[in-house]
């Protein structure tokens, strides 16, 4: 489309050329290495060592060291599993949905976006890979003829389904991204020194892109293959990881809306990560003509969005499970979960849940804080967005861990009633797997253009600030004089053809 | 479908005369499109083209075949009755399904317009008005809908029986009375009217803005709209669950699924899209809507494609972790329907995925009217099936309790002369809130866009 309605948002601010979007975009990985970036690389390594140690310990030890019992033999470890998948799935969401959707503000955030993808699915596989114990005998999982007995895989359990799901979410993803980064990598190829390290590289990085039309035209095929094969993955992913739930016979773990739910919450957490590091990083980096207002607030939309969609899910489970009479599913969302000491636990006359702090925090994170961002002002807040993307993000781990573990803890049989509380070495995986997620985001950072060069050139001529101001003014003396748009319309439209009013001369396919 | 030259002509010179026309697409014209564009007759006489694209029109022969529909869907309705005078069950579960479904299909198109007010969307803004008048079917449909349930209620919904929550009475179901705080008689009611009064006053609206529109250029009134249409997309989020277990799963009162309202929200939203595109290409074949391009109607087929798998996935969805886990009450849905209406439930997930998966595939199908069309025809009558196996199977069953024979029946006279009628119904109603209005909204902000528009 070469024309925006005046109405939108200008998408690139402060009047920048495609020599300058260039220029601000490449320089981040130029120059010297900045103190910032350097203490803050360090710290996430320190962090991403005790994460490694913690592994090697487990793997010494065995998984006993961990504080899962046999009531409750899922809990910490399947909990960071699914919600550093969740995370990833911002960046599909927007490389393949909002691509689909026509959203031209998703070339702002699409390259970070995707590139987090990719590290919190390598941080979400440790945690099942771990957790099987014997891990040097983990290639098991792999279905291939073999001299064990044969002993097949189980093609009806759907951990197994998980395997496939996450391997082919991981390839498709990361050559999704590394296809857009190629014409991206020339550009910042060709900026280097002749003769240097830098340059021989990203030489080899680049593939030798050198922008013809018809490596163009192939990049955009391939793309579209990619955007076709990714855009069923965002939905099957944290389907299947759903499935590993619901298709138990466990209440609280089987309901039928879990698919479409985990989704969304999957979508939900991973905004809100893209936003917490997003902020920082336009800031540092000097990024604000790039990811401007209107991103975040487009972002916080989807935020309140697809938390309002899991809000209605639980809310449904809750109805459901009242309205299904069934004594232990009754039993499990009221006095595993929802009974507190001090407003509902009294109200239905039982005692309080065990981890009744835990499904409120859950419901307050999750479902009350996205709220706030009904309101523009606040939408537009970038201190209140910083805050409330990490509420979201604390709200979906309790989300996994209230599943999780209520619908453990207290089962059908009373006297394997147990209470889980995590050990040290858990917790240190855990935060180990922030620091490899951060010390890759900041390789990333420094290394590759944040922002995709090419994506955003090609909206600058639709939603550059000074192209949409040019058109609102033209717009403005129609009003005054009393043409209908549509009148003005039909008339470049039929003096220019479908597609006309070139604002500029760049024909942006999208 | 052809973009034709006298298209444009007819449209300049008989709508907007103060723009000169010039054909600029003569340059790429040659051969035989030469001769026949200077041989038209229309160009000679512009006037011949009689028609006004904004203003609809319906013609003598349209409103004498929807009333044709309407009389012989009234006379095969009246003959099933006759044959089923013995099952009311029957009779009423297929006048609520069909009434529901067509009251569906404005929903999706209410849904449509707010979600694509809510999210900034231009394209659309071309057909805004097809979408609108599809949408003004809502107090009919509501109205009959109310109907239908105050009089049929007592022969579709088993948990109405009072001896069941009477713990003195030999048929106490323990279940039915822990539901009854939810499932009784004057809240059940009560919530069927303030949904069909609160949809139909969304719908009244989007619309009032949309023709205040039509005054002059008001950035106000959009601004409005969205929130309008905030409001509507929060009411509608509860209300189409609840709708949908209200009507539907409580046909089957001790059987219930979390995922049972989005999985019916898809079915009718598809159904909408599919109408959706049927009626902008019949009116694009009369001579309206001469800017809605190839491009508008391949991402109709686009929403009519990527929600025929949406469909799928839920209904997969709820259908394979039922069967997964294989749980009595919850396998008793799919078991009555799987034991008597086989082919049926296959035939259904035929018709809505293998089908409009396999053809609306490729970009050329979505652009092609013969086979869109087609297509669109095969998904509204797939989804119009999925109703009845969502209502039909579970009345009978359920309300044969209490010594009557069993039920089983297929589609037959008396559900297809009921669709026949209400086809012919949403029709008349369409037909008339689109000719009540301009068929642009000329001052809309996005309007260029629509014009501008290619995928």
């Amino acid at each position: 489309m070469h024309y925006s309605s005046p109405i939108r948002e200008p998408l690139i601010q402060g009047n920048r050329t495609y020599a300058d979007i260039t220029e601000d975009i490449a320089k981040g990985t130029e120059g010297k290495v900045g103190m910032i970036w350097v203490v803050a690389t360090a710290i996430s390594a320190v962090v991403a060592l005790i994460g490694v140690l913690s592994i090697a310990y487990t793997v010494w030890k065995g998984i006993g060291v961990w504080g899962a019992n046999r009531t409750v033999d899922w809990a910490w470890d399947i909990t960071n599993f699914v919600w550093w998948i969740g995370i990833g799935h911002a960046g599909t969401l927007i490389s393949a949905i909002l691509l689909l959707f026509r959203q031209k503000w998703r070339t702002g955030v699409n390259r970070a976006a995707e590139a987090m993808t990719i590290f919190a699915v390598i941080c979400a596989g440790l945690f099942p890979v771990f957790h099987m114990g014997r891990v040097w005998i983990g290639f098991f999982i792999f279905p291939y003829p073999n001299t064990r007995g044969p002993l097949w895989v189980n093609f009806n359990s759907p951990l197994l389904w998980d395997v496939f799901a996450i391997s082919t979410y991981f390839t498709v993803s990361l050559l999704f991204w590394y296809t857009g980064l190629l014409p991206d990598i020339a550009t910042v190829r060709d900026r280097t020194k002749e003769g240097s390290f830098r340059e021989r590289v990203y030489q080899i990085l680049s593939f030798g892109w050198t922008g013809t039309a018809k490596q163009w035209q192939r990049f955009e095929s391939l793309s579209l293959i990619l955007a076709g094969l990714s855009t069923p993955l965002v939905l099957s992913v944290h389907s299947i990881v759903s499935f590993d739930f619901a298709t138990s016979v466990i209440p609280g773990w089987h309901t039928t809306i879990f698919p479409p739910y985990f989704v969304a919450g999957a979508i939900f957490s991973g905004f809100a990560m893209v936003l917490t590091l997003m902020l920082i990083a336009r800031k540092v980096m000097s990024l604000e003509n790039y990811i401007t207002i209107a991103h975040v607030e487009s972002m916080n939309k989807i935020i309140v969005l697809t938390g309002s969609i899991v809000g209605i899910a639980y809310i449904t489970e809750f109805f459901t499970a009242w309205y299904s009479v069934n004594t232990f599913e009754r039993w499990v969302f009221i006095r595993n979960r929802v009974a507190d000491p001090y407003i509902f636990g009294p109200l239905f006359g039982v005692e309080p849940a065990p981890y009744w702090w835990a499904y409120w925090s859950m419901m307050t994170c999750n479902v009350i804080s996205p709220q706030f961002f009904w309101i523009k002002a606040l939408r537009r807040n970038l201190w209140v967005t910083f805050i409330l993307s990490l509420v979201i993000n604390v709200g979906m781990w309790f989300e996994r861990f209230v599943i999780i573990v209520t619908s453990l803890h207290r089962d059908f049989l009373p006297s394997s009633w147990a209470y889980y509380s995590p050990t040290w070495v858990e917790v240190g995986i855990y935060v180990g797997t922030m620091g490899i997620f951060m010390t890759f985001f900041l390789i990333f950072c420094r290394t590759l253009p944040v922002v995709a060069i090419a994506e955003v050139k090609s909206i600058l001529k639709t939603s550059g600030d000074q192209y949409i101001a040019k058109i609102g003014q033209e717009e403005t003396d129609l009003h005054n004089r009393g043409v209908s748009l549509a009148d003005k319309a039909i008339h470049d439209v039929e003096h220019h053809g479908h597609g006309g009013h070139l604002a500029g001369a760049l024909h942006h396919k999208d | 479908m052809k973009y034709t030259v006298w298209g444009d002509f007819a449209a300049n010179v008989v709508c907007f005369p103060h723009i000169p026309y010039i054909p600029n697409k003569l340059p790429c014209l040659c051969g035989m499109e030469v001769v026949w564009y200077l041989f038209n007759l229309r160009n000679l006489f512009p006037i011949m083209a009689n028609i006004d694209h904004l203003q609809f029109v319906a013609t003598g022969k349209e409103q004498r075949n929807i009333m044709i529909l309407m009389v012989v869907g009234l006379v095969l309705a009246l003959v099933g009755v006759f044959l089923n005078i013995d099952n009311p069950t029957r009779i009423w579960t297929a006048l609520l399904y069909n009434t529901f479904f067509t009251v569906g299909i404005a929903l999706a198109a209410t849904f449509f317009i707010a979600a694509n007010t809510q999210g900034y969307g231009g394209w659309y803004i071309m057909f805004r008005r097809v979408m609108e008048a599809m949408s003004l079917y809502l107090p009919v449909g509501g109205i009959l809908l109310l109907v239908v349930v105050f009089l049929g209620m007592g022969h579709i919904y088993h948990w109405l029986d009072p001896s069941l929550t009477d713990p003195a009475s030999p048929h106490y179901d323990k279940i039915l009375a822990g539901k009854s705080a939810y499932l009784n008689k004057p809240f059940f009611l009560g919530r069927i009217v303030l949904y069909v009064v609160a949809w139909s006053a969304f719908a009244w609206f989007l619309r009032r803005n949309s023709l205040e529109g039509d005054k002059g250029y008001n950035q106000k009134l959009y601004q409005n709209s969205k929130y309008i249409a905030a409001f509507f997309i929060v009411f509608f989020a509860v209300s189409e669950s609840m709708a949908s277990w209200d009507l539907f799963m409580s046909i089957q009162p001790h059987w219930y699924s979390t995922l049972w309202g989005w999985y019916n929200f898809i079915s009718y939203f598809v159904t909408g899209m599919s109408v959706t595109y049927l009626l902008c290409a019949y009116l694009k074949t009369r001579g309206y809507l001469p800017y809605m391009t190839d491009e508008h109607f391949h991402d109709i087929g686009k929403f009519m494609f990527g929600f025929s798998i949406a469909w799928t996935y839920l209904y997969f969805s709820q259908f394979m972790l039922i069967w997964y886990s294989n749980m009595p009450e919850e396998t008793k849905y799919y078991e009555i329907r799987n034991a008597h209406y086989p082919i049926l439930m296959w035939f259904t997930f035929i018709l809505n995925f293998i089908t409009p998966f396999l053809i609306l595939v490729t970009r050329g199908a979505k652009r092609n009217f013969k086979v869109a069309c087609t297509l669109g025809a095969v998904i509204i009558f797939g989804h119009w099936m999925d109703f009845f196996q969502m209502s039909m199977p579970g009345a009978l069953a359920n309300m044969s309790h209490g010594g009557h024979e069993v039920h089983f029946s297929g589609i037959g006279l008396l559900e297809i002369g009921i669709f026949c009628f209400y086809i012919g119904l949403f029709l008349f109603v369409f037909f008339r809130n689109l000719a009540a209005a301009p068929m642009l909204p000329v001052n809309h902000p996005f309007v260029k866009e629509s014009f501008v528009h290619h995928t």
